[in-house]
């Protein structure tokens, strides 16, 4: 009879065979349950059904009031990152004046989320706009390799036409910076 | 899962196991060089001020002990840490039978981990593969690196079917749409700021013919289903090594996720046996 991987490590060494099990039930358990809790990792990737929406909001960033970011020439997918996640993030922030995972444990756990409210301010952001647009300023800054003085962050609502052609539908003034 | 006997008989030899290694953390070494590229290293964040714990408890745990608050407001500590980093990675690379040199790059790593996408607000996973692989280099005996190693590759292996079985489960793969869906969501900002490029072009009839798109994705997912194949035999190897690598290719295309820190798992679909008295990794 051939012997498995698991059964010649449980014979080989007790303590090796546990950790490995160990790991593997738990990432099972976490997959069967939807909740990755790193190292446990859940690999749904693009699995969620998408849906097709009308529009597609696009950030437009223009930098000392001349110069346009386009954050797909000559930056790296980190980068790219670090410019546009923290920054979408924020704008959910600023739009219900909370952090969106606050909103997100308060509509899960009801009234158990007052367990959690003691470590909200350790877990969680507080929306300070002078603070997240000092950091992009300096973020910018740095990937840019230019001073800044001023930002102005326009959101786009653009569509797809019938021949699949990308349209700007809409823009508004979403935040601006300046230089005290 | 017929290898189980392999590695009792067969285990990798130290000189093997060294040529791994220094693999291993040569590709690390380009992933750190990449990020510090990107200015994505703790100290090039400028001091984050948002964070991303979201429901991870291990994040949780972290952040309450202030650890990546630590790392990343100060310049000098995120400085220290990432040169200790690198040093360590390269340290690993000249050195790579001193096993507590690679226990701390793995415990440095993961903190730097934890910070990179809790700062980033987004939890991906492409770091993933860098956190893991050094784990089957921290244990002593040949024969538990074997081992390790060798769940390793069931860990490759899981993380595409497991994204297989998720489409599958979801009826993702009903949904033709999907494929063209996923080229709307993620690269609608570069369609707006290159409108005559040819990705754009090719793009854009991608999304006329979104058939084309939905089969593109569906290839996809048959690729990720054939990995299920290498839990019963090593024999497909070479073949789950090419999709290992096409897949993240797929994903940059697609979906603008640039995934080739993960392939770093691909390693541990190569025979590295069959190469034993070549590439200085001499028989024992």
């Amino acid at each position: 009879m051939k012997q498995t991987y698991l059964s010649a490590l449980y014979t080989y060494d007790k303590k090796v065979f546990s950790f490995v099990a160990v790991f593997a039930t738990l990432t099972v358990f976490c997959n069967l349950m939807g909740k990755e809790t790193t190292p446990f990792f859940v690999w749904g990737m693009y699995s969620e059904k998408f849906k097709p929406v009308k529009t597609y909001e696009i950030f437009r960033i223009t930098i000392n009031d001349s110069v346009l970011l386009d954050s797909y020439s000559g930056y790296s997918d980190n980068t790219r990152t670090f410019l546009n996640a923290p920054l979408a993030y924020y704008r959910e922030m600023k739009d219900y004046k909370i952090d969106p995972t606050i909103s997100f444990l308060k509509n899960k756990l009801k009234t158990k989320y007052a367990w959690l409210s003691p470590f909200q301010k350790k877990l969680f952001n507080s929306y300070n706009q002078k603070n997240f647009m000092n950091w992009y300023r300096c973020y910018l800054e740095r990937v840019t390799g230019a001073p800044i003085h001023a930002i102005k962050i326009d959101v786009l609502r653009t569509q797809f036409n019938e021949d699949q052609h990308l349209l700007t539908d809409s823009s508004y003034l979403f935040e601006t910076w300046r230089q005290d | 899962m017929e290898t189980g006997l392999n590695q009792v008989k067969n285990p990798f030899t130290s000189m093997e196991r060294r040529g791994m290694c220094r693999l291993v953390f040569l590709f690390i070494f380009f992933s750190l060089a990449y990020s510090y590229y990107s200015g994505t290293l703790l100290h090039q964040l400028c001091f984050p001020v948002l964070k991303f714990p979201y429901v991870d408890p291990t994040y949780w745990a972290i952040h309450l002990l202030k650890i990546p608050e630590w790392l990343t407001q100060n310049f000098w500590p995120a400085f220290g840490f990432d040169a200790v980093l690198v040093a360590t990675c390269l340290l690993c690379i000249f050195f790579p039978d001193r096993r507590w040199l690679i226990a701390v790059f793995f415990i440095l790593y993961f903190f730097y981990f934890i910070s990179f996408n809790s700062y980033s607000t987004l939890h991906t996973h492409s770091k993933i593969g860098i956190l893991m692989m050094p784990v089957p280099f921290i244990v002593f005996r040949n024969k538990s690196f074997t081992f390790l190693w060798e769940g390793m590759r069931y860990f490759t292996l899981f993380v595409y079917a497991d994204a297989f079985l998720w489409k599958l489960f979801r009826n993702t793969f009903m949904n033709w749409e999907q494929g063209g869906l996923i080229i709307k969501a993620n690269l609608t900002p570069y369609l707006y700021f290159h409108p005559s490029s040819f990705q754009t072009s090719f793009y854009t009839w991608l999304l006329q013919h979104d058939h084309v798109a939905g089969w593109l994705f569906n290839a996809g997912m048959l690729m990720e289903a054939s990995f299920l194949i290498g839990f019963f035999t090593k024999k497909f190897d070479k073949y789950l090594f090419v999709f290992s690598i096409l897949l993240p290719a797929g994903f940059i295309c697609f979906a603008d996720a640039f995934f080739f820190e993960l392939t770093i798992l691909s390693l541990t679909l190569i025979n590295f046996r069959a190469y034993r008295g070549n590439i200085g990794l001499s028989p024992r």
